[in-house]
């Protein structure tokens, strides 16, 4: 079926539910799609832990359900459990519901995808229950089926103590914090207060366990320790979740202190491609209030480009948006550092463990990659065609960026010079029985 | 030998460039490969790559290079020391209609008379032979002879032995102009400076009309564009290559032209086509497409409405202004041979590779190479002024 629309916002997190508001206040017909059942992005996903908005401290989800309000008091058509699966030129986008398929042609598009996590490896990382936190938190808040009841988290510049938090307010044990650097005072007053052991300078040596994970052991500056869970939270890596600007041709920039590939966006949101805007996480990860205010700021370019909006409102939105950026710089900054330090640390630690896998999904071991750079292989694109790593279930997801930096190392030359393996839609596996059922 | 830089410059790393410069680095000459992307990352990429017999005729003139293509990639498994992914997984044509049916059973007779092994099949035998395909096909035509090989492992073992006999490529390099003096191939211009060279193979696929005419020759390819769908793994089963007979009905089924194909591949993955958009140039997913493709698929294949797609991948198939692929020097400029248009039959068909180096090197090619002469494109003035 073929959907025509004035707006389409890819993505109901707070960036694209505050984007959809604001398109449909200034008159502009607009619908949101969103592959998850509940809508709220990260904010559905943590209880009712408190967040900033930008203003005000609150829960989870108050915020949640404030914004999704909002949204549809404004008029705006909200689809859950819809997925856009591919964007094509002119700005339409391949959708996908449990029942059906959409072509939705659209004169202006914001994307909103959020970020996402990507685990890295250690030994034993392909053992069930080691997870992000989407993984563990979806399975916990949309599925009711929890993992397991004994958690050990891993974060990085931080970004373990928000998922520790909401983990132990649903009910499970939180075993150990494990951060790789050092936490702040109000983070050890949090964890403190919510009886979370942490340890700081560490890292995941090892997930171990037979056919599941059994223990998992840390090492720190001075000693090791084994810790018994069942349920191993990789809280290290967040980056834009850019698959969709990959595939719709947007130009990408390398930005390290954003987690990585985020599309090039011009002052009011708008990318390299006409009509296409990016806001929130998606566009390089950020804070709530970020993500909140882009949102507002891509909707309104939006809605003046559609000849509808106002565009002293952009303007505000648009300072605004500075302001709010600059402040949270140090925060974000710290967390996208230690990640990005961790990585790098990773890679190095895992080219000297031959037989650890780099592609899980195809079982393609780190030997294998040297084997082939060896016999000459000089792209990651090169390396693919002929392991076959990114072409299993994941489709590179988590691999892409380890191929990336593995090669790096290996060649000696700067990630940002490699270009990463191809996008190729759909973003995630489609059944089939879904492109075939159409209305009309 | 001269003494120029380079015996040959190969325009394109795909399974017919990279096979040309592997060819003739053995019989000892200088190879450089100038590649625009990377090493076969054009249509040989994007392909499907069955090495089938099943679905063709022995009347076609490409039919001996198809016939003998699986043996060779079987020879150079060892030749190279490398695990090519060949095998000989024989492959099923279907028939759904009595008159595909008729059409089947009369070519299997000059197949079988070609020398393939080949069985007819009625609706029960089908069954028999592979359980997976619809109950309700009428019949069709089994060949043990249809084999598969990955296209990339070869680009890549080629290239490799390339390197190994002093051979190189530039990756990322696009030919921008072919130099000639004296109605001669002199050297091919590129960003990273001017190969000074004997001959220049025109090996580009889909842009081989574009690098014919740096040379002052005219050689238009048509790009068919198609689509694959890649589905997540399936459990072996009888066969691993399934056509659909109708040839002609195809062509009702809107602007894409759909006929089925599926393919196995070893890692257990399904291939499915199969599409065409005539003229398009662009490797880009056109869903309006998909539809049509996943509904014949599992007319033949009622399994595949079952499974998930993980990936979907265009490419452009290059055929030349007769549909015959084009072989060997031009009548001018001298040092200028093509080895293109091979349309959607180029894994299936690359000993045509091996072939070219035969004749340039002075050898009479181990099949004729008559038929696909690019003589054949141009006047017959010119024929008789390329001595």
């Amino acid at each position: 079926m073929a959907l025509e629309v004035e707006a389409f916002v890819v993505g109901g997190g707070p960036a694209g539910l505050a984007a959809a508001t604001e398109l449909a206040r200034a008159g502009v017909e607009v619908i949101l799609a969103d592959e998850q059942r509940q809508l709220g992005g990260r904010l559905a996903l943590l209880g009712s832990t408190t967040v900033f908005d930008g203003e005000h401290t609150l829960s989870a989800e108050s915020l949640r359900r404030r914004l999704q309000d909002e949204a549809t008091v404004a008029g705006a058509i909200l689809l859950p459990q819809t997925l856009v699966w591919g964007l094509f030129g002119g700005l339409v986008a391949g959708a996908v519901t449990p029942g059906e398929s959409l072509g939705v042609h659209a004169r202006a598009l914001i994307l909103a995808p959020g970020s996402v996590d990507r685990p890295l490896p250690s030994p034993g990382w392909t053992l069930p229950a080691v997870l992000t936190p989407q993984e563990v938190l979806r399975l916990i808040w949309f599925e009711d089926a929890p993992p397991g009841q004994r958690y050990v988290v891993a974060g990085a510049g931080g970004s373990g103590v928000p998922v520790a938090l909401v983990l132990k307010q649903a009910g499970f044990a939180v075993r150990l914090l494990v951060e790789t650097e050092t936490l702040t005072a109000d983070e050890r007053t949090a964890l403190n207060a919510s009886s979370i052991p942490s340890v700081e300078h560490a890292r995941i040596a090892a997930a171990e366990g037979q056919d599941y994970l059994k223990h998992v052991r840390v090492e720190a500056a001075k000693a090791e320790q084994s810790v018994e869970a069942d349920v191993l939270v990789l809280a290290t890596g967040r980056t834009a979740l850019a698959e969709l600007c990959w595939i719709a041709g947007c130009t990408m920039t390398w930005e390290p202190s954003r987690g990585g590939y985020v599309p090039a966006r011009l002052v009011h949101l708008e990318s390299s491609v006409p009509g296409l805007y990016v806001a929130g996480s998606g566009g390089g990860v950020c804070g709530f209030p970020t993500t909140l205010v882009e949102g507002h700021l891509a909707g309104a370019a939006a809605a003046v480009a559609l000849g509808k909006g106002d565009p002293g409102r952009v303007e505000s939105l648009a300072a605004r948006r500075k302001t709010i950026r600059a402040q949270e710089e140090t925060a974000i900054s710290r967390e996208m550092t230690a990640q990005e330090r961790l990585e790098a640390d990773t890679v190095t630690r895992v080219l000297n463990q031959p037989d650890l896998l780099l592609c899980r999904c195809e079982r393609v071991p780190i030997q294998k990659v040297r084997d082939v750079v060896a016999a000459g292989a000089r792209t990651p694109g090169e390396v693919k065609r002929v392991t076959r790593v990114g072409m299993g279930e994941c489709q590179g997801r988590t691999c892409r960026p380890l191929l990336s930096r593995a090669l790096a190392q290996l060649l000696d030359v700067k990630l940002q010079d490699l270009n990463p393996i191809s996008y190729r839609p759909p973003v995630r596996p489609i059944p089939i029985e879904s492109f075939l059922r159409s209305k009309g | 030998m001269s003494t120029r830089a380079w015996d040959a410059v190969v325009i394109g790393s795909g399974i017919h460039g990279a096979g040309a410069a592997y060819f003739l680095s053995r019989a000892g000459w200088r190879v450089l490969i100038v590649e625009a992307g990377e090493a076969g990352s054009g249509t040989s990429s994007s392909t499907n790559a069955n090495l089938a017999l099943h679905n063709r005729d022995p009347l076609q003139p490409e039919f001996p290079l198809a016939f003998h293509t699986p043996a060779m990639y079987e020879g150079l498994q060892e030749e190279l020391s490398t695990d090519l992914e060949f095998s000989r997984r024989g492959g099923l044509m279907l028939a759904d209609e009595a008159s595909d049916l008729e059409n089947l059973r009369e070519r299997a007779a000059r197949q079988a008379a070609a020398g393939l092994r080949v069985e007819m099949l009625d609706a029960t035998m089908l069954r028999q032979r592979d359980s997976v395909v619809a109950a309700d096909l009428l019949g069709g035509v089994y060949c043990a002879d249809s084999a598969w090989v990955n296209p990339l492992l070869v680009v890549a073992a080629y290239v490799a032995a390339l390197r190994r006999r002093g051979g190189h490529i530039w990756t990322n390099t696009p030919a921008t102009a072919i130099r000639t003096e004296r109605g001669r191939v002199v050297g091919v211009e590129t960003p990273r400076g001017v190969a000074a060279t004997e001959w220049v193979i025109n090996a580009a696929g889909p842009n081989a009309g574009a690098v014919a005419a740096m040379a002052g020759v005219p050689f238009a390819i048509t790009p068919v564009w198609g689509q694959l769908l890649v589905t997540a793994p399936v459990a072996p089963t009888g066969v691993a290559q399934w056509n659909e007979a109708a040839i002609v009905r195809g062509h009702a089924r809107d602007g894409f032209a759909v006929r089925f194909l599926a393919t196995r591949l070893p890692s257990g993955n399904l291939l499915i086509g199969r599409c065409e958009l005539r003229g398009e140039m662009r490797r880009r997913v056109i869903p309006e497409a998909i539809p049509q493709v996943l509904r014949r698929a599992i007319r033949f294949l009622p399994l595949v409405g079952g499974l998930r797609i993980l990936r979907i991948f265009a490419g452009v198939r290059p055929f030349s202004p007769d549909g015959r692929p084009a072989i060997g020097p031009v009548p001018e400029p001298h040092g200028f041979a093509l080895l293109a248009g091979f349309g959607d039959k180029g894994i299936g068909q690359g000993i045509a590779a091996k072939l070219l180096a035969q004749a340039l090197c002075g050898e009479h090619p181990e099949i004729s190479l008559d038929a696909f002469a690019p003589d054949r494109f141009y006047s017959p003035m010119a024929r008789a002024d390329s001595t």
